[in-house]
């Protein structure tokens, strides 16, 4: 009968129990060691400078974005304020003084010398 | 083997660090680790060597363990690549194939225990790959067909010819083996 089962256990790896057991145990304890982090410096630093390197990184991208926005209102602001002004006077028939006219336009004055 | 749920408790168990519970995964399935790489490799010494590798690689990966309760067939599929790397490495390193008896008569001395495991040593390498995993899955570990089509991803149906098969050769082989010690 071919059906009947061959004794394989001259193969068995668990006869001799003793090497077994080492052998389950080495395995574990190995096991158990590479998933656990080392307690060195270096990768402690690593662990916790991953994080703050992110938040670092968001920060810096929140402020970028922020103080781009300023400046581009900033940028649009400066020319359209003299310009405003002078519409102003003109639209209410202002005769405003020579004074008053160099401070509104004082920054493109020095720009131009 | 465990049950599947057992199984998958225990996977899940593991991936949160347990230790009780990386043993019971080891205990359950380091036998047939070796048994899958012994089927490939030959070697009792070098089968062991991937048994315990596989195992603390497929630890290492426990979180890509899709499937806790498909554990034994995503192991074994890590000992089979294991050990086709280390035959792999073994062929380009230019060893003879036909170690296992020469391993085990010289390294130990030759009991009649000794003497058999050569024998079935010499008798599985006769036999296709995918033989000598269910032979050694069944008839050594004592999987059911269910278990190894499971694991090694074939029917059911295949497994039952595997293993019709393996025994028929293996017979053939040791009985022939027999003859010839009582011609000699």
């Amino acid at each position: 009968m071919h059906d009947e089962k061959i004794d394989l256990s001259a193969l068995d790896p668990a006869r001799d129990a003793h090497h077994w057991n080492q052998l389950v145990e080495s395995v574990v304890a190995r096991a158990l060691a590479r998933r656990q982090p080392p307690l060195t410096i270096g990768y402690q630093m690593l662990t916790w400078s991953r994080p703050i390197l992110a938040i670092a990184a968001a920060l810096a991208l929140v402020f970028g974005i922020r103080e781009l926005l300023l400046h581009d209102r900033m940028a649009h602001a400066r020319p359209v304020a003299p310009a405003f002004v002078l519409a102003n006077w003109a639209a209410n028939n202002e005769r405003p003084d020579t004074t008053k006219i160099l401070q509104v336009l004082g920054g493109s004055n020095d720009e131009s010398q | 083997m465990l049950e599947r749920q057992v199984t998958a408790t225990l996977v899940i168990r593991a991936k949160g660090g347990d230790p009780v519970a990386f043993k019971e995964l080891v205990q359950t399935h380091l036998r047939a680790a070796f048994s899958v790489a012994l089927a490939i490799l030959g070697r009792p010494s070098d089968a062991e060597d991937i048994a315990q590798d596989s195992l603390l690689l497929a630890f290492e990966r426990l979180d890509t363990c899709r499937e806790p309760e498909r554990f034994a067939g995503w192991l074994m599929q890590i000992v089979r690549n294991q050990a086709r790397n280390a035959l792999a490495s073994r062929r380009l390193r230019d060893v003879p194939a036909q170690e296992p008896t020469e391993e085990l008569s010289s390294n130990l001395p030759m009991t009649d225990a000794t003497a058999f495991s050569s024998q079935l040593l010499v008798a599985l390498n006769s036999l296709s790959t995918a033989r000598r995993e269910v032979v050694l899955l069944h008839d050594l570990e004592g999987w059911t067909h269910a278990e190894i089509a499971d694991a090694l991803e074939f029917s059911e149906q295949m497994s039952r010819q595997h293993l019709f098969q393996a025994r028929r050769e293996l017979r053939k082989q040791l009985d022939g083996e027999d003859v010839e010690a009582q011609h000699a």
